[in-house]
């Protein structure tokens, strides 16, 4: 650390090495900490995960129980440990609450003023967080599996939305109408992603195990579809050509830069395809344990070199390293199987949402000065020093 | 509410880039060092380099080329032909990018290529068909190296004519060979290879292994002979040795590595002409080196020739007031490694004493040459000689001389109050006496040495020296009497003036008049009721001024035509506040003047404008230069009561040791600070306060524990401000009683921190990765406990520079009457690229006028390569989160400075009109064809 601290000093380095490096080392640190809780307000499973990029304060969850909840991840207990409170909470009692479990939420990427959910009740809402009302309703014919709106767009609004029907669907959220339809897939839609690189360019994923490019200012059909053996007929029998996986595909994910893509499948597989030319770049992530038979909801970090991808993978996270393929660690703490992860890129940590109903903080572990320090410290007695604040409670008792 | 002023006091000095090629014109050789955001223009010339122009971008400069678009000739090493100079517009817009363009384009190739992969370093090569790049780049299994063709009508990349796979795995730069051997070398930690798909040539010298080598540059055209240099500032020639072939090909035979000697550690070097290096320097100073055929003593066939300073990289800093003059200095810790130094930097210019002597009742000092280059005896003992010479002539005459001055090798002329006379100088034999017909007094003369012109009343008679005599030439009758007047040579008249300036009284006017015939040139009327009680004329820069101070220390300064006599551009200045005299001297081979006053000013000029620095001496009433074997380029001062002998000085170098009381401590020690009597220290995570045991050791009072890492510490009070590594900044506060700290507002935006000032009780100043200064204000009204913790950003400034260290405090007096700044408090800091500034609070209507006048110059001044001012700052926005910000300081620009001393509304249509000038020359510099890569800080 103090040597890239001194390079970035004396300008042998760009600062951003000092941060690329230090990002790294705090995700290759992450651990379930004492520290830091998150309040358990679902009283099901959790289906989706959103973090706010305006500030990085507030996230959304959405739950199998049809509630969506924001919490407010800010520390402003003027100590190391909190708890991340829940702030509001559409619940059962609010007449707004979706009937059937929330498979995606997320925040409009622009403002914290609203966002969009999306359920099994064959509805997408778009909710003020003012009020917590809904300012829209999209009604579909068939659950809603994901939306997503892009990251990057500031020329259109557009709300990708993957449902029951092969049909990806476009709506408008500035005219609050279905504008678009892109056609090609023949099974349901388990994953949309916008890319963060191009407005105007959107993945789709589906039951019928294959991946769609688009560009959805063309009208004709996608650009392309992800080839898990690029173009080699010999390795892959008639009806598998042009096939990401062999078996249900229900992940998307981007790289930050939007150069590469994740894919995940039921055939317990992961991939990264060139998002340009969607060639396979067969990096190997060995098995990943995939049982999800609706839309996984998984995460790359960000800011890091080399990057990292985050995959529920039964009652645990596991962590690859992006390009290598190298299985990392095995984040484990849910008793259930977990559903979505979302990586915080300002402060590395990683939060989980599982069927077990809790959201769990992955947070780095910090450098502690040395015990040795603290007992010179405990040593002097007496006076009401300034104990670490995990014994506290202990001491208190002292104080005269 | 509070609005803050950023302004550059040291521009950056630590230099990115360099390049030599003819530039300002086809004849010129110019040299052009990039300097973080800045650009300098220079031209070779004998004498060294002269700087012709300065620009500064709205962007950081990360790769500078130089290409001729019109002709084509020769791009980056490419040749293109005639049939696509066709197409230049579009083209060119290609290649000014072309760095940047490669290497995106390259990072896609390579990711088409299915590469997990950096590039590491990559070159167009020289005598291909195609446009060829040639790159090396890093996989998992080591490093390669690899060339594509430019497909210009596909866009594409198509695979090159060779390629080789693990060169060395710290292989780290390409240099293209020219024709006839083509190909492109390959530089490594250990090994220097070549490559051309045919042949391959390694070598390993074991010197070069001691180091990383960090830059090249190419020595001559056909590429036979490279400049290598390395992280230890050591210099290599790499040689290639040609063979010829039976066939009358040219092959490469082998290469030799050869050390030349040691410079700075370079940046970057250019070898500019007949052996001459400019050697660009961002850990230490730059320098212009000479490549000797011979070596010296020490086996160096290196001597430097010049040093330009470098500030950088200022890792910390201090403001002192050594001299208790009420006027601080700045102590930095510049450089690194080898360059590692402390420099003072103070405003205006010091002066070292080298040796004084009390003499009371000093009227005078003069020059004295008396062929002292030739002669060992010390200069003082001449000067002592003089003095008493001068006073013997005095007693003799019981008259005070006015003036003498000393001409040729062996007379002199001394001019009292009767009478001019030429002594011998050895004999001390008067050989020429002349006095006014009527015997009236002489009250004022000027002379140098071929001319004597003096006033006895309103008459002015001038007088040539000859051999042996003192010939009267011509006189002329005043309208009133003569208060001072100069006949200094200037431009190439060789020691003879056509022009004398004259100051009158009762008008108080100075005039210009033409010798010998004493007809009218210029008259120009000064205004008020203070006589001139000095007037100079004197050349900086080559431009001729014409300088005359009153007798209330005011100084006004004039352009002058020396052929027409005419003055133009009328300005004033105040000095001090008693009767100034002038004089020039010459310091570092440029003229200078020295305004002796009760508050002693050097005036100079740089880039064209005078600047007034002052001395920290307390008065001198009169000056002269000296230049002998024992006080070479010194100045003899003189006040009533003691003449000084001294040098001027510019930045100096200390060398100080310190040594460190000390503590174990479990963890690194980022900071610490004295608090209270006690130490306060960051250790990783922690802040801890250490108080002192009666045994005088070192016990933990109390700690705070809920940061990231604890890296700065600032402190006001019993309020301490850390800056994290990446939570921005946090404020507690002691409370001595419970002997514990308190966390009272935490700024929540994720800032990377590299330094915090306090500015006061509330507001807050940050520097973070992005190169960015902000502002967090606490909000000690606000109704809720959260509004209260939190830290609210009232201010963001994209400075471009990485601030390392801030300090309070000032380089300037305060007490400069005229001039007042409507500013509170001072803040200064110091960047990794040797840049000091200033921040410093302004009242909200001083805000929003600089501000309207900053959105009004942008309108006015194109920036070169049109980019927009607006983009500077939002390029600068945090590459995680596009957070947006709006900018609430103002931009920096030097005309505003030029601005605030004239506040008044008059000033806005001059000061357009001017700018508007300054951006047309940087446009048609533009348009000559300058390449310069953009670079906006991530």
């Amino acid at each position: 650390m103090l040597s890239f601290l001194y390079a970035r000093q004396s300008g042998l380095d760009d600062p951003v090495r000092l941060r690329r490096a230090e990002s790294t080392r705090r995700v290759l640190s992450l651990e379930l900490n004492h520290n830091r809780d998150v309040d358990r307000i679902h009283g099901n499973g959790i289906n989706t995960l959103d973090i706010e990029v305006i500030d990085g304060r507030y996230m959304l969850s959405g739950g199998s129980d049809g509630i969506i909840v924001i919490y407010d991840l800010e520390n402003n207990s003027k100590k190391p440990q909190y708890t991340c409170k829940a702030i509001c909470t559409v619940g059962r009692s609010s007449r707004h609450v979706h009937k059937f479990s929330v498979e995606t939420v997320q925040w409009y990427p622009h403002d914290t003023g609203m966002f969009v959910s999306s359920s099994s009740d064959k509805t997408m809402k778009v909710w003020d967080t003012e009020t917590l009302k809904p300012a829209e309703e999209f009604q579909f014919d068939g659950n809603v599996y994901c939306h997503h709106m892009s990251p990057v767009a500031r020329k259109h609004s557009l709300v990708a939305v993957g449902t029951k029907d092969p049909k990806v669907q476009l709506c408008d959220l500035k005219s609050g109408s279905r504008i678009h339809i892109l056609q090609g897939h023949r099974g349901e839609i388990l994953s949309v992603r916008w890319s963060p690189r191009y407005d105007h360019i959107l993945a789709t994923a589906s039951t019928d195990i294959r991946v769609r490019i688009w560009d959805v200012r063309r009208a004709s059909g996608s650009l392309f579809t992800l080839d898990q053996h690029n173009g080699d007929k010999s390795k892959a029998s008639s009806e598998a050509v042009n096939t990401a996986h062999n078996g249900r595909v229900n992940g998307l994910c981007f790289t930050a830069d939007g150069l590469h893509l994740l894919t995940t499948g039921t055939d317990d597989r992961m991939r990264l395809w060139n998002s340009g030319t969607g060639e396979n770049t067969l990096v190997n992530y060995g098995k990943v344990v995939n049982e999800s038979c609706k839309g996984l909801k998984f995460t790359v970090s960000r800011g890091c070199s080399p990057e990292f991808v985050f995959v529920p993978c039964g009652s645990s996270v596991a962590v690859y390293g992006l390009h290598s393929g190298e299985l990392i660690t095995m984040l484990r703490g849910h008793y259930n199987n977990v559903d979505c992860c979302e990586f915080h890129p300002d402060y590395q940590e990683l939060y989980s949402g599982g069927k077990d109903c809790n959201i769990l903080a992955w947070v780095p572990v910090l450098r502690q000065p040395g015990i040795e320090d603290d007992e010179t410290n405990s040593k002097r007695g007496g006076t009401q020093a300034a104990i670490n604040p995990a014994f506290e409670d202990a001491w208190s008792s002292d104080v005269d | 509410m509070s609005y803050n002023y950023v302004v550059t006091a040291q521009k950056p000095t630590a230099v990115n880039a360099c390049v030599t090629g003819h530039f300002t014109s086809a004849e010129d050789l110019n040299l052009l060092i990039a300097k973080n955001t800045r650009l300098e223009i220079y031209v070779v010339t004998a004498e060294g380099l002269r700087p012709v122009k300065e620009v500064g971008l709205y962007g950081k400069i990360a790769v500078m080329e130089l290409f001729r678009p019109k002709v084509c000739v020769r791009t980056h090493p490419e040749e293109l032909s005639l049939k696509q100079a066709s197409s230049v517009r579009k083209y060119r817009l290609g290649l000014t990018r072309v760095g940047d363009l490669l290497l995106i384009t390259g990072a896609a190739l390579l990711t088409r290529c299915a590469l997990n992969s950096q590039v590491i370093d990559v070159q167009f090569l020289y005598g291909c068909q195609a446009p060829t790049v040639c790159f090396i780049y890093q996989d998992p299994q080591g490093r390669h190296v690899k060339t594509y063709e430019v497909s210009l009508r596909e866009k594409e990349f198509n695979k090159g004519p060779w390629k080789q796979e693990n060169v060395e795995a710290e292989a780290s730069m390409v240099i293209p060979v020219p024709e006839p051997f083509g190909g492109a070398i390959i530089i490594g930690q250990e090994s220097i290879t070549y490559h051309n798909g045919d042949k391959y040539l390694a070598i390993a010298p074991p010197t070069i292994k001691q180091s990383t080598i960090v830059c090249h540059n190419r020595v001559d055209p056909n590429g036979s002979r490279y400049l290598l240099g390395d992280m230890e500032g050591r210099l290599f020639m790499l040689l290639l040795e040609k063979e010829e072939l039976m066939d009358g090909a040219v092959v490469l035979k082998d290469l030799h590595v050869e050390l030349l000697g040691e410079t700075s550690i370079a940046e970057c070097l250019t070898y500019l002409d007949n052996g001459v290096v400019f050697v660009g320097s961002r850990l230490g100073d730059s320098q212009l080196v000479k490549l000797n055929v011979d070596s010296n003593d020490q086996g160096s066939y290196v001597a430097v020739m010049e040093t330009f300073t470098n500030l950088g990289p200022i890792v910390d800093m201090c403001v002192v007031d050594l001299e208790r003059q009420g006027q601080g200095q700045l102590v930095t810790c510049s450089g690194a490694f080898k360059e590692g130094s402390l420099r003072i930097i103070r405003n205006g210019i010091g002066i070292h004493e080298h040796a004084s002597i009390d003499l009371p009742g000093i009227k005078g000092a003069v020059k004295f040459l008396g062929g002292a280059s030739s002669r060992s005896t010390a200069s003082v003992l001449e000067l002592s000689r003089l003095v008493k010479h001068t006073a013997v002539t005095t007693h003799t005459h019981t008259t005070e001389p006015y003036c003498t001055v000393v001409v040729f090798t062996c007379v002199c002329v001394q001019i009292t109050s009767v009478s001019v006379r030429l002594v011998t100088q050895d004999s001390k034999a008067l050989v020429s006496e002349w006095k006014e017909p009527q015997g009236k007094n002489i009250s004022v003369a000027s002379c140098n040495s071929t001319q004597v012109v003096l006033a006895v009343g309103r008459v002015l008679y001038y007088l040539q020296i000859l051999t042996g005599e003192l010939k009267q030439i011509s006189s002329t009758e005043m309208e009133h009497e003569v208060a001072c007047l100069d006949i200094t040579p200037l431009g190439e008249s060789a020691g003879e003036s056509s022009i004398c300036a004259v100051g009158l009284w009762t008008d108080i006017s100075a005039r210009l008049l033409k010798l010998p015939c004493f007809s009218p040139l210029h008259k120009e009327m000064l205004g008020g009721e203070i006589i001139p009680r000095s007037i100079l004329m004197t050349t900086f820069e080559g431009s001729h001024y014409l300088l005359c101070a009153l007798g209330d220390g005011a100084l006004f300064y004039f352009g002058l035509d020396i052929q027409t006599g005419v003055l133009s551009e009328r300005k004033k200045v105040t000095l001090g506040t008693q009767p100034t005299v002038l004089r020039t001297f010459r310091s570092l081979s440029t003229s200078n003047v020295f305004a002796c006053s009760d508050r002693p000013t050097v005036i100079y000029s740089s880039n064209h404008k005078l600047v007034f620095s002052n001395v920290n001496l307390k008065e001198v009433n009169y000056m002269c230069p000296l230049n002998s074997e024992g006080y070479p380029d010194s100045l003899a001062l003189a006040n009533n009561s003691t003449l000084t002998i001294g040098t001027i000085d510019e930045i100096q170098k200390l060398h100080i040791r310190t040594t460190v009381a000390e503590k174990e401590v479990k963890g690194a020690v980022y900071s610490m600070v004295e608090f209270n009597g006690k130490l306060l220290a960051s250790i990783n995570s922690t802040v801890r306060l250490y108080e002192w045991t009666a045994e005088k050791e070192l016990r933990t009072e109390c700690n705070h524990y809920n940061n990231i890492m604890a890296l700065y510490l600032k402190t006001k009070g019993d309020f301490i401000l850390v800056g994290d590594l990446m939570r921005s900044v946090l404020l507690l506060a002691y409370k001595p009683m419970e002997g514990s700290f308190e966390e009272i507002a935490r700024d929540f935006n994720p800032n990377w921190m590299s330094a915090v000032e306090i500015l006061d009780d509330d507001n807050f100043l940050g520097a973070e990765n992005a190169f960015n200064l902000f502002v967090c204000q606490k909000d000690s009204a606000a109704t809720t406990d959260e509004e209260r913790q939190h830290l609210q950003e009232v201010g963001l400034f994209h400075l471009g520079e990485f601030v390392n260290v801030f300090s309070h405090g000032s380089l300037v007096l305060q007490n400069l009457g005229e001039s007042s700044t409507p500013t509170q408090g001072s803040v200064l800091f110091g960047t990794v690229n040797g840049m000091i500034g200033l921040v410093t609070s302004l009242s909200e209507s001083w805000y929003s006028l600089l501000l309207d006048l900053q959105n009004r110059l942008n309108k006015v001044i194109k920036s070169v390569g049109k980019i927009e001012h607006s983009l500077y700052p939002s390029a600068a926005v945090r590459d995680v989160n596009s957070h947006s910000r709006t900018l609430s300081h103002t931009h920096t620009h030097t005309h505003t400075l030029t601005l605030t001393h004239s506040a008044r509304k008059g000033a806005w249509t001059l000061l357009v009109s001017h700018c508007d000038v300054e951006a047309a020359t940087d446009d048609l510099l533009w348009r000559r064809g300058l390449s310069t890569l953009l670079h906006h800080s991530f």
